[in-house]
């Protein structure tokens, strides 16, 4: 299907499953079209398979390479007209187009095309796939960069969450900064799946926990958990950083297995509030894990099951998104169903809809430390207006029967404050900043000695 | 591992036109079926509903497969949904290679509004109601020919 004139095309090496080029004959060969019909002629996509690492991992390797074949079959036959075609990773492919080429009417083709459903082994798959667009107008000065820069573009499309991306030189500088911390990351958690094992028998990933306090008789409410990871090169990583990331390259859900499962297994080590209470644990999920809901789900039964926490004991965080399934309720309500209680995180800041809010089986809603940060602030507007917000908040959460908890609490005038708000659930500095496993018995001794503020 | 496969979808018509075009295009797309399907030992169903064609296919997997994906890349239509994918043991369209159910005005599934709602088993459900209005639609047409 290719018009190969180029006598070194034959012997350049293919892919086994799809026979396509590799990125190393891609390279070659599209350096070699580059000298035949110069460069300005030249165009290229770059194309992932979206989470492809999740359909893998959920039905496995072996359809994995019958969904990867069956695609590269789709591409031979919807662009017969390309020069060249390449895999150039697991999931990544490359079409190399020359002269006259509608770049823009491709893209509309391999959006259409490569997300029709596939129908095998008695599974119906709908593939998402983002491309990267490279052609003349991008500046490249080689073939070799005409493709580098499409697949910038293509890594840009996913930052941004777009389907298309077309190349501008600005990426390049954005993509530079992020590409060594990712580097790293697809090194240590993709590349094999025992990397990301070592990574958490080696403790590079932690737990640390922010306690919740009920104020109004100094027990600790909750504490969440917050994943932290230390690079045995770079340091601590934000997980700000490497949580985008681990959601990207689809890795979230194997890392939210363990956070599930390992902060259970800290929580029972936990002794009891002066009033006889277990303070709970709170656990972020991220919206990615529910693209796989089932598995969230099943995670957290066996979590719940392996640590022998009591279920009212676990929280779940969820954040406001605009995108979440609707299947959201579904797995909400399965979790509910075996005593956890639902969290919303960052309440006030996301796209969440009062209707919404009812139609989900919420338990609290924490809001945002935007709004609580300016709270008691020098500037008197500023402290006027958060106030008026969090009572507002607040407000909300009272009439839906939904319990407040305010987080990014750091002065102790903030806290009065919130108090005579009216809510007693807070977070923040003002008690403490997040502490290791360790602490955590010695701190519910002695939160539960200081006098109520 | 070749087990009998029951498939239905409904899929968008890309090229409408006057009934006298889209007639002319079932007839194609029948032709071409009742042509290619029994070397594959395929067997279904297919009715034209208001701009929709809705379809079920019916054989051994691995033919199924192939089958689908030939119907998938074809310009003609787009924007597929598939109902169910299911092992079956025993055909309901045996006799027909590709079974002609009729031209609708108007369509008779909510297929918009299940695919808005994502919901999984009303897929399955739109899917068995188009199986059984399917065969009985045949059977009319195969009580008419007859007569």
């Amino acid at each position: 299907m290719m018009d190969i004139k180029l006598e070194e095309a034959a012997q350049l090496t293919t892919d086994a499953l799809t026979g396509f080029f590799t990125r190393d004959s891609a390279l070659r060969f599209f350096a070699e079209l580059e000298s035949n019909v110069g460069l300005t002629s030249l165009s290229v996509l770059a194309v992932e398979i979206s989470r492809f690492g999740n359909v893998n991992s959920s039905l496995g390797s072996e359809l994995g390479d019958k969904i990867i074949n069956t695609t590269a079959k789709r591409f031979k036959k919807i662009f017969p007209h390309a020069k060249g075609i390449a895999r150039m990773h697991g999931d990544q492919f490359c079409l190399m187009f020359a002269g006259n080429t509608d770049i823009e009417e491709e893209v509309v083709r391999i959006l259409d095309f490569a997300q029709r459903p596939l129908a095998l082994r008695g599974e119906v798959i709908v593939l998402s796939v983002r491309v990267g667009v490279a052609d003349i107008r991008c500046g490249a000065e080689s073939a070799s960069q005409l493709i580098h820069s499409a697949e910038v573009a293509l890594h840009r499309s996913k930052s941004d969450r777009a389907k298309v991306s077309y190349f501008d030189a600005a990426m390049i500088e954005d993509a530079r900064a992020q590409h060594q911390i990712e580097n790293d990351l697809r090194v240590s958690l993709l590349t094999n799946a025992s990397e990301l094992h070592r990574a958490i028998t080696n403790r590079e990933f932690h737990l640390i926990y922010q306690p919740i306090i009920d104020t109004s008789d100094n027990s600790v409410h909750a504490f969440e958990a917050l994943l932290r990871w230390h690079h045995p090169t770079r340091g601590l990583i934000s997980p700000a950083v490497f949580i985008p990331i681990a959601e990207q390259i689809s890795v979230m859900d194997v890392l939210g297995d363990w956070v599930m499962r390992k902060a259970c297994t800290d929580a029972v080590t936990w002794s009891a509030n002066a009033n006889g209470t277990y303070p709970s644990v709170s656990i972020n999920v991220s919206p990615t894990q529910f693209i796989e809901g089932n598995r969230l789900v099943k995670t957290v039964a066996k979590a719940i099951e392996e640590s022998g926490i009591t279920p009212e004991r676990l929280k779940i965080e969820i954040t406001e998104t605009s995108n979440i399934e609707r299947s959201l309720k579904n797995y909400l309500d399965q979790i509910k169903a075996m005593g956890c209680k639902i969290s919303l995180d960052d309440f006030g800041t996301g796209y969440s809809s009062l209707a919404r809010l009812t139609e989900l089986p919420i338990d609290y809603v924490k809001v945002d430390q935007s709004f609580s940060k300016d709270l008691c602030s020098q500037d008197l507007k500023r402290a006027v207006k958060a106030e008026r917000l969090v009572r507002a908040i607040l407000a909300v959460g009272d009439s839906l029967d939904i319990t407040s908890i305010v987080e990014g609490v750091e002065t102790k005038a903030q806290l009065e404050l919130i108090q005579a708000m009216g809510s007693k659930l807070i977070q923040g500095w003002v008690f403490s900043k997040p502490m290791p496993v360790e602490q955590i018995n010695d701190y519910i001794e002695a939160i539960s000695q200081e006098s109520v503020i | 591992m070749n087990q009998l496969y029951s498939m239905a979808y409904i899929s968008k018509n890309k090229i409408p036109g006057t009934r006298e075009d889209v007639k002319n295009q079932i007839a194609s797309i029948l032709e071409s079926a009742q042509r290619n399907n029994p070397s594959l030992n395929v067997t279904g169903a297919l009715l034209y509903s208001g701009g929709f064609f809705c379809q079920v296919i019916e054989g051994p997997e691995d033919n199924l497969e192939e089958l689908f994906e030939t119907i998938q890349m074809d310009d003609r239509h787009g924007d597929v949904t598939v109902l169910h994918f299911h092992e079956i043991s025993e055909r309901g369209f045996s006799d027909w290679s590709m079974a002609f159910a009729g031209i609708e005005e108007t369509m008779r599934f909510d297929i918009e509004g299940i695919k808005k709602s994502k919901d999984d088993l009303a897929l399955l459900e739109t899917g068995k109601n188009l199986v059984a209005v399917l065969e009985e639609l045949v059977t009319q047409q195969q009580s008419i020919d007859s007569q």
